[in-house]
């Protein structure tokens, strides 16, 4: 199927990629499907909403914070269908502000797939992780 | 919205398997104790709000055209 967005024009996306998201994501809660669209240049990728033309610039954390360690509850795990550890993807949203030294990971509000069972999640672990955590000196800018 | 008055140990129950119980009442402060499934997910509201905001405002900075641009002249 193809579908117009405005960051990357025109796109064709094969319905296998599709991510279900079934809670949507919190602040587009109505929002259930989303593909990840890797870009191969740089360290930011982008997870792109089907239903509705939104992009979030996503990243994979354990590149920006070697300490970052998370459990994934077990509920998520039923309810994202996860066996294998393999399986899945984390990743967490990226604000790019104005000026690009302040750009920041949400690392307390993770969002898992599970890319067996095309399911995924954004999960919110507890205050301790940082909801905005600098990552310019780690992206190569 | 519903509105209940509770006293110090009394409590609520909603959906027949979530009790909020009231655990303490002092100056200005309530602390709550809430018996709930695993599966539910429960949050001081002003950490949904901040999550939500981030979200939105990864959406609304995201400028590909900049970005590309400060990246490709490495």
């Amino acid at each position: 199927m193809k579908i117009n967005t405005k960051n990357f024009g025109e796109i064709e996306i094969n319905e296998s990629e599709i991510i279900l998201f079934q809670d949507g994501i919190p602040g587009f809660e109505y929002l259930r499907k989303f593909v990840v669209i890797k870009e191969e240049e740089f360290i930011i990728d982008y997870l792109q909403g089907i239903e509705e033309d939104v992009t979030f610039p996503i990243i994979n954390p354990f590149l920006v914070n070697d300490k970052y360690e998370l459990k994934i509850p077990d509920s998520v795990i039923k309810k994202l269908e996860i066996q294998k550890q393999e399986d899945v993807c984390v990743y967490t949203i990226v604000v790019i502000p104005e000026n690009i030294k302040d750009i920041r990971t949400n690392l307390q509000a993770p969002i898992i797939i599970n890319n067996a069972s095309k399911k995924g999640k954004q999960i919110i672990l507890d205050e301790s992780y940082p909801l905005r955590y600098m990552i310019f000196e780690k992206v190569g800018v | 919205m519903l509105v209940l008055s509770r006293k110090l140990d009394e409590s609520i129950i909603i959906n027949e398997n979530i009790e909020v119980v009231i655990l303490g009442v002092s100056e200005g402060k309530v602390k709550l104790g809430i018996n709930a499934p695993k599966d539910i997910e429960i949050l001081r509201s002003e950490v949904k709000k901040a999550i939500e905001n981030e979200n939105k405002e990864a959406i609304q900075k995201l400028d590909i055209r900049k970005l590309k641009s400060l990246t490709r002249s490495k």
